[in-house]
């Protein structure tokens, strides 16, 4: 088992995930639409809360908003 | 020689052949009357009788016989043994009151929970332990796939997010590059996707998380505590109870005799119901019980002599547990013995063949329960040596025989030294983990406590059945623990002087000494004496008083082995 990689691919993922969180934020100061506007700033809301939910371990939540999303996704 | 019973001047129709007797070998009993029973006619009968209307069978009479010199020696009639009712007569036997054979009677029947019932406090401390069970290679393997699949799934999550990560960042990236209008729908599309496969990831390391912290509590139970005692604590409060006070100068050295109660109590919560991090309170008392090696102080007492090759010595009302040569080399009394065939006025001597042995077997139990009592401790359990002979002409004519074993009942105890090969595969994965959780705010420290693993006691289940005997500082057995417990330091320590080229003798038997009362009493107190300028051992010692007569058998010093056997370690 390749401990040194898998310790890389969890760091390069926070490094996305403080990069997204940086990303969505400026795409919504692009968005012009209201409708578009209020979508973003859910998926904005929701990204934050993951990241939440994963540090508190909250499962239940996570699972939540995985069937939530995965309509959307769909 | 007066008697008193109940401090009232008797006169026993056996008088003129009661005498007293003090033997020193095996067991020490001193002043034991030479009869089996003292006939006590008349009044004294009266007295007897009166009692057990009274009081009853159930406790002695007290009975004293005063010699010369002031000398007074305490007994008492014991009328649950020996005890025989005539029309003229009651026969009763005598047992010396605050004696070996008082102490070593109660001793045995007194169990240490009965003690405790009664109020006695016995100090017990903490013994940590791990539970190291025997199936390390399949919970490595279980952890080992465990780990790959979660690592693997955790890796393709990542990559997938980072892929819709990616997506996003062309999406917006691109059209802006090209001049052209952003399509929001696209980007909010992706974003959507970005943050689902951000819910997955979150879900499986949360997951993980939780899996790998379930399967650390069951690969890895939490260090717990056992109670446990040292043995001089048990014998002061044990020896207490009886009245009697404990000193011994071999536990003093070596103060760090501790033993270790099974795990058996009632009322405990069971390991199939609870978590092993559920468990708070230890699982046994600290001091024995009935499921233990042993549950009374006199069996107590009776292993410690086989352990120590020692016996109990008393004084007033001290008993001391000390090695059976204690009194070597404290005598002070000097006795002229006469030769033991008076008539012929000839000398009369054997050798003590009897002690000699060709294999010496010193032995701890082994615990079938505690896997880690046959691993690595197992080489250090027993030790064996053999008494060969030096230069035999004919070796078929060699009779040395005869084999000393020494059984203790306790099972040495494991002391996990270093972290093995499953807890070191482990560690590496739980550091990850512990980096991961730290990554995203959390924090644990499972790598941390897999890495304390170490420096304690370690069994292999919950539950074992043998007594255990620790060397414990602190609670814990030091790394050279094994140099004061293991079965060749008892050897080193205690019974090499079992060995014939240190044991050899010529015994003298019932040779006629000429000794006053005060010469007898001192005896009792060292039954090491200088005989023909030779330091010997007395193996009794009878003093009839309305004779005159004192006789003893003792240990002269011989040098019969010496360059004709040798004493070879076998393992």
């Amino acid at each position: 088992m390749d401990f040194n990689k898998y310790r890389e691919n969890i760091e390069k993922m926070k490094q996305n995930l403080d990069f997204v969180s940086e990303l969505n934020r400026d795409i919504f100061k692009e968005i012009q639409d209201p409708l578009n506007q209020k979508e973003y700033a859910q998926i904005i809301a929701d990204t934050d809360r993951t990241i939440e939910l994963m540090k508190k371990g909250d499962l239940n939540e996570l699972h939540n908003l995985q069937k939530r999303y995965a309509d959307k996704n769909s | 020689m007066r008697h008193f019973l109940n401090d009232i001047e008797i006169s026993p129709r056996n008088r003129d052949s009661i005498g007293i007797i003090s033997e020193f070998v095996d067991e020490i009993r001193q002043l034991k009357l030479t009869t089996e029973s003292v006939i006590l006619p008349n009044e004294a009968r009266d007295i007897v009788l009166d009692h057990i209307q009274t009081n009853g069978l159930f406790e002695g009479i007290p009975y004293r016989i005063e010699l010369n010199d002031g000398i007074t020696i305490n007994y008492y009639a014991d009328l649950l043994s020996g005890l025989s009712i005539q029309s003229q007569d009651i026969n009763v036997s005598l047992t010396k009151r605050k004696s070996h054979d008082d102490f070593v009677e109660k001793a045995i029947g007194t169990s240490f929970d009965l003690m405790v019932s009664e109020g006695v406090v016995f100090n017990t401390f903490n013994v940590p332990y791990f539970v190291i069970q025997d199936d390390q290679i399949s919970k490595g393997i279980t952890l080992s796939i465990s780990i790959y699949i979660m690592t693997q799934e955790v890796i393709r999550q990542a990559q997938e997010l980072t892929e819709a990560t990616t997506d996003l960042i062309k999406a917006v990236t691109l059209n802006v590059g090209l001049g052209v209008s952003v399509d929001w729908g696209d980007v909010i599309s992706l974003a959507i996707k970005v943050l689902f496969r951000l819910v997955l990831f979150a879900l499986l390391v949360v997951a993980l998380l939780k899996l790998a912290s379930q399967m650390f509590v069951l690969c890895f139970p939490p260090k717990r505590n056992f109670k446990a005692t040292k043995f001089k604590e048990l014998l002061i409060k044990g020896c207490q109870y009886l009245g009697y006070q404990f000193e011994s100068t071999l536990l003093d050295e070596n103060p760090n005799w501790t033993l270790l109660p099974v795990p058996l109590i009632k009322d405990r919560k069971s390991i199939f119901e609870y978590l092993p991090d559920e468990f708070f309170a230890p699982f046994n008392t600290g001091y024995p019980g009935t499921s233990d090696s042993v549950s009374t102080l006199g069996q107590f007492i009776d292993t410690l002599k086989t352990m120590f090759n020692a016996r109990l010595f008393f004084k007033d009302n001290v008993v001391r547990l000390e090695r059976r040569d204690y009194l070597y080399n404290q005598s002070v009394l000097n006795i002229e013995a006469s030769l033991p065939l008076q008539p012929e006025r000839s000398d009369q001597y054997k050798y003590n063949t009897d002690e000699v042995w060709k294999r010496y077997y010193i032995k701890y139990a082994l615990d079938s329960n505690d896997t880690h009592s046959l691993d690595k401790i197992y080489d250090f359990h027993d030790a064996e040596y053999s008494t060969e002979p030096l230069n035999a002409i004919n070796n078929d004519l060699v009779t040395i025989k005869g084999l000393n074993q020494v059984n203790i009942p306790y099972c040495l105890g494991a002391r996990k030294e270093k972290l093995n090969w499953f807890e070191k595969i482990a560690k590496e994965f739980f550091q990850d983990l512990d980096a991961v959780v730290g990554l995203f705010g959390g924090s644990s420290n499972y790598a941390d406590i897999i890495g304390e693993r170490k420096d304690a006691l370690m069994i292999s289940d919950p539950y074992f059945t043998i007594t255990k005997v620790l060397y414990t500082s602190g609670g814990k057995q030091q790394s050279d623990y094994l140099d004061y417990i293991s079965a060749t330091a008892l050897w080193d320590k205690y019974h090499y002087i079992n060995a014939i080229t240190e044991n050899a003798f010529e015994i003298r038997e019932n040779v006629r000494v000429r000794i006053t009362d005060s010469d007898f009493v001192n005896l009792l107190e060292n039954n090491y004496v200088e005989i023909d300028g030779e330091l010997c051992e007395l193996i009794d010692v009878t003093h009839i008083d309305e004779s005159h007569d004192s006789k003893i058998s003792y240990r002269f010093p011989s040098d019969y082995a010496n360059g004709k056997v040798q004493i070879k370690k076998i393992n």
